[in-house]
């Protein structure tokens, strides 16, 4: 592969003679390497990073520009190829060349324009972004590290960079004075902080009633009022915001602003508007000031109420979520990148708080778009065929994705089941888990059954199984949750059986097909499950004279029951329905002396329901006797030498399991 | 043909001289938190995960903790002394980690200018916050760092004649534009 002298085209012999001299006469006082590897940028580029750059295009018949990133010599490279007509990414490794992703090609270049492009390498997604457009995607993890670097011929890149992406994290809770210092950028209308709540309840002096008085407002001035934090670099995102609009005016968010005119946006109109959009959440597209609707659902807010709204924007994938329930969802490539916004319209004002923008990832397939390189095949063969990726019966077929940092996460599919299929999850190098079920007809030795397996080193072993009669050739949708070691598995919305292993918890997905029959994947969809709300002792068991100022504003005496007698338990008023994890730290195990319960599920009027972990400190001792009870019977009984100070313990509710950790270690793993 | 040689040249020779110039203009001040050539108390040293090298500079939370922001019990401060290579328009971003609201803030003075402040509502974590622009000529400036709200920490502030440029993670440090 050629990394330089990639000019086009033909020109008159005068024209090309002075064009090799104007080469030459460069090239006389070039540094040599630049005469014959791509121009190399000196900055480091360690994933994630972005090159950006202007791209100037002189004459566009001749313009070729390919940037090189992960680049450690012209065999060993990731290389972007951008021309008229023409773009595309490739992956040299040792020398052989094969074409990842997918692209969009630019027809026309305009001559003497100014065009500003971006490359994004997170370590498994490569994007190029060419004038607010994703122009070719990739995924593929195979080269890393190296330099970034470009050649092109028709056009010139004159102040290149290497900009880190790093994590997208902001919060903002507006507790400042009004004329404070803010992070947010006004890009059009009326924005300021509120320092005190302009509501009924303040207006009759109950202020101290509320948890908080401060809040951002803004208001349209005959168009839509935006105002915007974080970089301009930022993709793959969610940004969430508390909203309450004063009168029947449309809210909403932004995602990826590029300007005023150019921006992705859920827009929530009111249920009491009079307008002709009325009463519905539209997932909208601002380009050069021109709207497009996306997307849209009915339903529509009502003035004087507090709403959660949430946008969601990964590669093709945009969502809009209300009070954490779905509303809106549409595919389109738009932009690539950009500032998450506040957004609302109208003279009445919209009031926003807790303001969030969080790191969004999710792989989203309808298999459309065939995509080299994004699924990896482990074992037999798949392909993009009728819409879905397939693989033909041939035993054992697996078909890899995703990222191998990837934890706490589900996986959905459509599955057409010729044979017997599964999702992988947890997969690295030498081992991964599945769900799979034993399509009726299959030949395999688990026909009739839905299973959990741990594979380690092509060692299989049974870790759950339940009965699961699917006929052959039947579609069904099925599910698979890997959530800090537990594996639960679901067949058309139900659940059908779980397994608890504390190695399952990182790790790249996959398909899975095995037996006789061919087998369909469609519709996957996996997405990252947000961390556990958590609610943290305070106020009896820390600070409690530190802050008597606060100690009437918000109290935390509510949250728990103070026991009547001395040693008595105490109890949350609140009920934990499914899942639950208590985590604490023990200080000091070895001066501590005495005997400690924790009780999951249980209730206060019946001591001795539920599940109770009894831990046991003795001093001069770094060793924790615990202690596993389901009422009165005791469940199990282990002792462990502890090294961490503080001592961390989890107690969990986990699906069927119950599990303990003391110190990192599991020590209790029961189904119950 | 000669008609096409002397603008080639010419044109080849300028085009050159401004991309040089462009790639020499690009000027990024990075300095560790502890780079200062003084500091007063209450300003300063801690361990601290997640800052760069390990350390960062700080105002040790008070008991009780602040509840206003408008009057600093002391004037701990930190001051930096930068050789700035080159005049121009210079962006600052500081690398702080906030204890909370009460927590989430530095004055900032450059030279003899009148002080400014950055904050921001990021709390529990390190974190680039932008700062003013500051306008500088060539030559040695001072930048004092100082007591605004306790609980705040410093790991390392970057001057940058980048707009477009926004840090993300601890940068390398450059020795050569810090005076000692």
């Amino acid at each position: 592969m050629r990394l330089t002298d990639m000019s086009r085209g033909h020109r008159r012999p005068r024209t090309v003679l002075a064009v090799a001299l104007v080469i030459m006469s460069a090239a006389a006082v070039m540094p040599v390497c630049a005469q014959i590897a791509p121009t190399l940028l000196e900055e480091p580029a360690e994933a994630p990073y972005g090159f950006a750059a202007t791209l100037h295009v002189d004459d566009p018949a001749t313009l070729r520009l390919q940037i090189f990133l992960d680049y450690s010599d012209p065999q060993n490279t990731y290389a972007i190829t951008c021309a008229p007509g023409e773009v595309g990414i490739e992956r040299v490794l040792d020398g052989n060349s094969m074409k990842i992703g997918y692209g969009y090609p630019r027809a026309e270049f305009a001559p003497d324009s100014d065009l500003e492009l971006t490359v994004r390498r997170d370590g498994w997604r490569i994007e190029f972004i060419l004038d607010r457009q994703v122009l070719a995607r990739a995924w593929d993890s195979s080269l890393s590290g190296g330099q970034v670097g470009y050649a092109i011929t028709g056009g010139e890149i004159p102040d290149a960079m290497v900009q880190p992406l790093g994590g997208v994290f902001m919060s903002d809770d507006f507790m400042r004075t009004e004329d404070a210092v803010s992070v947010w950028e006004v890009v059009s209308g009326t924005w300021k902080t509120e320092s005190l709540r302009v509501d009924e309840q303040s207006e009759r002096m109950e202020e101290d009633k509320s948890t908080n008085a401060f809040s951002y407002w803004g208001k349209g001035e005959g168009g839509p009022a935006i105002s915007t934090a974080g970089y301009w670099f930022w993709n793959n995102y969610q940004v969430t915001a508390a909203v309450r609009a004063t009168e029947a005016d449309p809210v909403g968010l932004v995602a990826y602003l590029q300007d005023a005119e150019n921006y992705i946006a859920a827009r929530w109109t009111s249920a009491l508007s009079e307008g002709e959009d009325a009463d519905r959440l539209q997932l909208i597209a601002v380009s050069g000031g021109e709207v497009s609707v996306l997307a849209e659902s009915p339903g529509g807010h009502l003035p004087g109420q507090w709403y959660q709204m949430q946008l969601r924007v990964c590669d093709r994938l945009i969502q809009c979520l209300i009070d954490d329930e779905p509303r809106a969802v549409v595919q389109a490539d738009l932009f690539g990148q950009g500032q998450p916004g506040l957004y609302c319209e109208g003279r009445g004002g919209v009031f926003f708080d807790s303001v969030a923008v969080d790191a969004w990832e999710v792989l989203s397939e309808d298999f459309e778009t065939p995509a080299p390189g994004r699924w990896v095949e482990q074992a037999g063969t798949w392909q993009y065929a009728g819409g879905g990726l397939a693989s033909p019966p041939a035993g054992r077929r697996v078909a890899l994705s995703g990222r191998a940092e990837w934890s706490n996460y589900w996986v959905t599919s459509d599955v057409s089941l010729g044979g017997a299929a599964g999702i992988v999850l947890c997969a690295d190098e030498s081992s991964w888990y599945a769900l799979r079920f034993g399509t009726m007809g299959s030949g395999t030795a688990y026909e009739g059954q839905a299973q959990i397996v741990r594979v380690t080193d092509g060692n299989e072993e049974v870790l759950s199984s339940a009965p699961a009669h699917l006929p052959g050739g039947s579609n069904h949708r099925i599910r698979a949750i890997v959530d800090g070691g537990l594996i639960t598995g679901y067949l058309d919305g139900k659940r059908v059986l779980d397994a608890y292993d504390s190695n399952a918890e990182a790790g790249r997905v996959g398909l899975l097909a095995e037996g006789n029959g061919p087998v369909r994947f469609d519709n996957l969809n996996v997405a990252m499950i947000p961390p556990k709300r958590i609610a943290r002792v305070t106020k009896e068991f820390a600070e409690d004279d530190e802050h008597p100022e606060m100690a009437e504003w918000a109290t935390t005496r509510a949250p728990w029951t103070k026991p009547e007698e001395e040693d008595g338990a105490w109890w949350t008023k609140g009920d934990y329905f499914g899942d639950k994890t208590v985590a604490f730290a023990i200080p000091g195990v070895e001066a501590a002396e005495g005997e400690l319960r924790l009780r999951l599920d249980a209730m206060p009027e019946e001591p001795e329901s539920g599940l109770t972990l009894v831990l046991v400190t003795a001093k001069g001792s770094r060793a924790i006797t615990a202690t596993l009870l389901a009422g009165t019977e005791t469940l199990g009984e282990a002792t462990v030498e502890t090294s961490s100070d503080p001592c961390p313990v989890r107690f969990e509710r986990k699906g069927t399991w119950v599990v303990a950790a003391i110190d990192g270690k599991v020590i209790f793993n029961e189904k119950r | 043909m000669r008609r096409f040689i002397v603008p080639a040249v010419i044109v080849t020779l300028c085009v050159m001289l401004i991309a040089t110039m462009a790639w020499a203009a690009t000027v990024k001040m990075v300095v560790e938190g502890e780079d200062y050539s003084s500091i007063k108390p209450s300003m300063a040293v801690t361990a601290s995960q997640g800052a760069a090298g390990g350390k960062a500079i700080y105002i040790p939370l008070r008991r009780p903790h602040a509840t206003t922001e408008t009057g600093p019990g002391d004037d701990g401060n930190a001051r930096f002394k930068v050789k700035v290579p080159t005049a121009g328009v210079y962006q600052l971003w500081a690398r702080t980690w906030w204890y909370d609201s009460c927590g989430n803030s530095f004055f900032i003075v450059v030279d003899s200018n009148p002080a400014t402040y950055i904050e921001d509502a990021t709390y529990q974590t390190w974190h680039w916050v932008k700062g003013p622009k500051l306008t500088l000529s060539a030559g040695e400036h001072t930048i004092r760092f100082q007591n605004r709200e306790d609980g705040a920490r410093l790991d390392q502030f970057m001057l940058i004649n980048s707009t477009r440029y926004v840090p993300t993670r601890a940068e390398t440090r450059t020795p050569q534009y810090i005076v000692k």
